[in-house]
């Protein structure tokens, strides 16, 4: 792989690291003689700092949808609470699984969410 | 901390835990890739919560011959073109870019490459978005989508084309 389109072909893959490390370093020797493709690499890492940034921009998934999952995963919703925003936020719930009914409750942390406590013992339904 | 693929071994064997963790390192992912393909919030959510019901459902059956998230997303990829076929409503939509008044040149821009984005055929946004979002490389990708590994240098090539001109 040495000529300038074969290694354009890849450069984006080059830029994100996530190609095999061969290829890489024939890439990065490539690169080191090459003013045109070292050109392309700069615009295709301009590029994807701003499609990382757009996606990045887009709303998050609503925290709903996990409720709706862990009905049909975990056992049928019987009742919810959530207090707070995405950023910091309480939820409670409980649900009912095989005759059981387990309550959670989940602390919401800069996005992540952390159970606090789960009563009844988790299993494939 | 355990990695993916051992996160979906244990979701198998029916760890609701690992479910969770699983959940929170995939569902949203999962929720912007649909964006590439339907561009609709709701059915976006849709893709996101089928697709995590159906790694809990088969879990137990993933072999292990590619990673978990090859396997997710492919999983992803399935009931987002599903939903398309019966929603038929896959037309180009532009992306929400959010809009912050003090970096306006650098918004122009971004804006730009949005648009360009939403002008490009969804198998090359597809391909663009597993690239630079998710940092896949093209094996992955060629896996995921079901199509050679050239035919995702291709879609790369005409896209990283039109897109390099939004950047001048």
């Amino acid at each position: 792989m040495n000529d300038c389109r074969e290694i354009r072909e890849v450069i984006p893959w080059y830029a994100t690291r996530s190609l095999p490390l061969e290829q890489a370093r024939e890439v990065a020797a490539h690169l080191a003689r090459c003013d045109a493709c070292q050109n392309e690499l700069v615009t295709i890492l301009r590029l994807s700092v701003e499609l990382s940034e757009s996606y990045r921009s887009l709303p998050g998934l609503p925290g709903e949808v996990r409720r709706r999952v862990e009905a049909r995963t975990h056992g049928k919703n019987l009742a919810s609470l959530d207090v707070g925003s995405f950023l910091l936020g309480f939820s409670l719930g409980a649900s009912t699984r095989r005759g059981v009914v387990p309550i959670q409750g989940d602390l919401r942390l800069l996005g992540r969410r952390i159970r606090l406590f789960s009563t009844g013992k988790g299993g494939r339904t | 901390m355990a990695t993916d693929h051992e996160l979906v071994r244990q979701v198998g064997k029916g760890d609701q835990t690992a479910f969770q963790r699983l959940y929170d390192r995939f569902a949203d992912r999962v929720y912007r890739y649909a964006y590439t393909i339907l561009h609709d919030r709701h059915l976006c959510e849709e893709v996101a919560q089928e697709t995590m019901i159906a790694v809990w459902n088969g879990a137990s059956r993933f072999e292990g011959r590619s990673r978990a998230s090859t396997w997710i997303f492919g999983i992803a990829r399935n009931q987002a073109y599903s939903l398309a076929r019966k929603e038929r409503r896959a037309e180009t939509t532009p992306i929400p870019v959010l809009v912050h008044p003090d970096h306006a040149p650098q918004l122009l821009q971004r804006e730009r490459i949005a648009g360009a984005l939403t002008q490009l055929p969804d198998e090359q946004r597809e391909v663009v978005f597993l690239t630079f979002y998710e940092g896949l490389s093209y094996g992955e990708i060629s896996r995921i989508l079901g199509v050679p590994e050239g035919t995702v240098k291709s879609r790369m090539y005409h896209a990283k084309r039109k897109l390099a001109e939004a950047l001048t």
